[in-house]
């Protein structure tokens, strides 16, 4: 790993004795969570729900959950961020579904592969390392990028998903398990103390 | 649920594509004693799922979404029983955090804070390396005295990166070097610093290191030498070299003034 990648790394971390201090009542520490995380929060709400009202309230809803639940967070089971993004992803999926109906595939939202649409409130390290992500996923091979996307930001089952590309079950679990392989490669680069 | 039925599964939980019942399964598996295979798959699936998100553009929510959040909390005492088994790690580790913030003392607390994690961890990493490779007390001082210090610049340079504003830029090789070095500049006009960064420096590069240049009218300015640890190097630009006005252009040269790599970026 370069010792610029180390760097960017680095901004990837939060330390998890935030969460003892959040479960300890400080709602300070919820705060500077807040600021941290918000962001990525409502860009993954808004990128499924194609709402902005949606999506606000999806991060409203994630971190009261945070802080309702921050006893129960397990480092060893997870990152923070991936702890906060899976609580942010999953309230977003279940509006989602009980809505009944979904946005039409990238309307009016921001995709993965557009990663150039810069936030005043990003950094120049976080800008690259978006932008390196973006470039992994869009060297995915199609079927495989469609795979996850339609579960994580449609919010697909994956007997639905396998359906909607007309695909059998057991091509389709291939095709996500090479996706998340890559995506997993491109994890030990980028935050190789997030790797088991 | 059988552990292959778990790992069969984990991918598509990760990326929300379970139902309601599957998902609550996977759950209830998951709190019981599943494999250690199990545990290491599930953190790795959530953690790659992530990523998706953060390709994306972030956004700001709206002002108001604070506020609602703060009303919706109710007011809690704090947590006196049940804390969980890493509580007190994790109060240790922020002990010694308290006691190194103290010692640095400088620049605001979230900063500070940033830094620390990467020292400590960077520490970790150097007394791995030193142990291995010293057997004398001075050697072992030395080196340490020497990580230490680049260390500080390393923690320094993400500070700069966390600031909004901050450029990163690349520098490009300048003719037709066959070896693999890179190098990227990291300036905040505002704050007037800069650092440089290289990495992937060559084993016959050259001791005396490569000699860092900044361009402002056209006229070269001197901004330090990177001198090679380890095939990486940092050097902080003197701020002196800054108050003059906003370099155009940064460059790594030889002792005999042959640039090899320069950012084409205007800055």
């Amino acid at each position: 790993m370069s010792f610029l990648l180390a760097l960017i790394a680095r901004l990837f971390e939060v330390d998890p004795a935030i969460i003892g201090e959040i479960a300890a009542g400080d709602t300070a520490a919820l705060r500077r969570l807040y600021d941290r995380l918000a962001p990525r929060v409502r860009a993954v709400a808004a990128r499924a729900l194609g709402n902005a009202s949606d999506a606000d309230d999806v991060v409203q809803e994630t971190f009261v959950e945070v802080w309702h639940r921050a006893h129960t967070f397990d480092p060893s089971r997870g990152s923070v961020v991936s702890w906060v993004t899976m609580l942010g992803h999953r309230r977003a999926i279940d509006r989602l579904r009980r809505r009944g109906t979904r946005p039409t595939a990238g309307a009016g939202a921001p995709t993965p592969d557009a990663p150039s649409a810069d936030s005043p409130h990003e950094t120049a390290a976080q800008r690259q390392a978006r932008a390196r992500i973006a470039a992994a996923l869009a060297e995915l091979p199609p079927e495989q990028r469609q795979a996850v996307e339609l579960m994580y930001f449609e919010g697909m089952s994956q007997s639905e998903a396998a359906a909607h590309l007309g695909a059998a079950l057991g091509t389709f679990k291939s095709r996500v398990r090479a996706a998340m392989g890559r995506l997993g490669a491109l994890l030990d680069e980028l935050a190789p103390e997030a790797r088991p | 649920m059988t552990e292959a039925e778990f790992l069969d599964k984990v991918e598509a939980w990760a990326l929300g594509g379970l139902t309601d019942l599957e998902r609550a399964a996977m759950e209830r598996y998951l709190a019981g004693t599943p494999s250690q295979a199990c545990r290491d798959a599930h953190r790795r699936a959530f953690a790659s799922a992530a990523l998706l998100a953060a390709a994306l553009p972030p956004e700001t929510p709206a002002p108001e979404v604070w506020s609602r959040i703060e009303a919706a909390l109710p007011p809690r005492p704090a947590v006196k029983r049940g804390a969980p088994a890493w509580l007190g790690w994790a109060v240790a580790a922020v002990a010694v955090a308290a006691a190194v913030l103290l010692w640095l003392d400088r620049g605001d607390r979230r900063t500070r804070e940033a830094r620390l994690v990467g020292q400590l961890r960077d520490r970790d990493a150097s007394l791995a390396a030193v142990a291995g490779t010293q057997t004398d007390l001075a050697g072992c001082r030395r080196d340490l005295d020497a990580l230490r210090a680049k260390d500080i610049l390393a923690g320094e340079a993400v500070a700069l990166l966390e600031l909004p504003g901050t450029q990163l830029i690349p520098l490009d090789r300048r003719g037709p070097a066959a070896h693999e070095l890179a190098a990227n500049a990291i300036y905040h006009r505002g704050v007037k610093k800069a650092y440089v960064v290289a990495a992937n420096i060559p084993a016959d590069a050259p001791a005396d290191g490569y000699r860092v240049w900044l361009v402002r009218g056209g006229q070269r300015v001197a901004a330090g030498t990177l001198v090679a640890d380890g095939g990486r190097a940092i050097v902080s630009i003197p701020t002196l070299t800054l108050d003059d006005g906003v370099p155009e252009t940064f460059q790594l040269a030889l002792a005999s003034g042959e640039i090899v790599l320069e950012s084409q970026i205007k800055i």
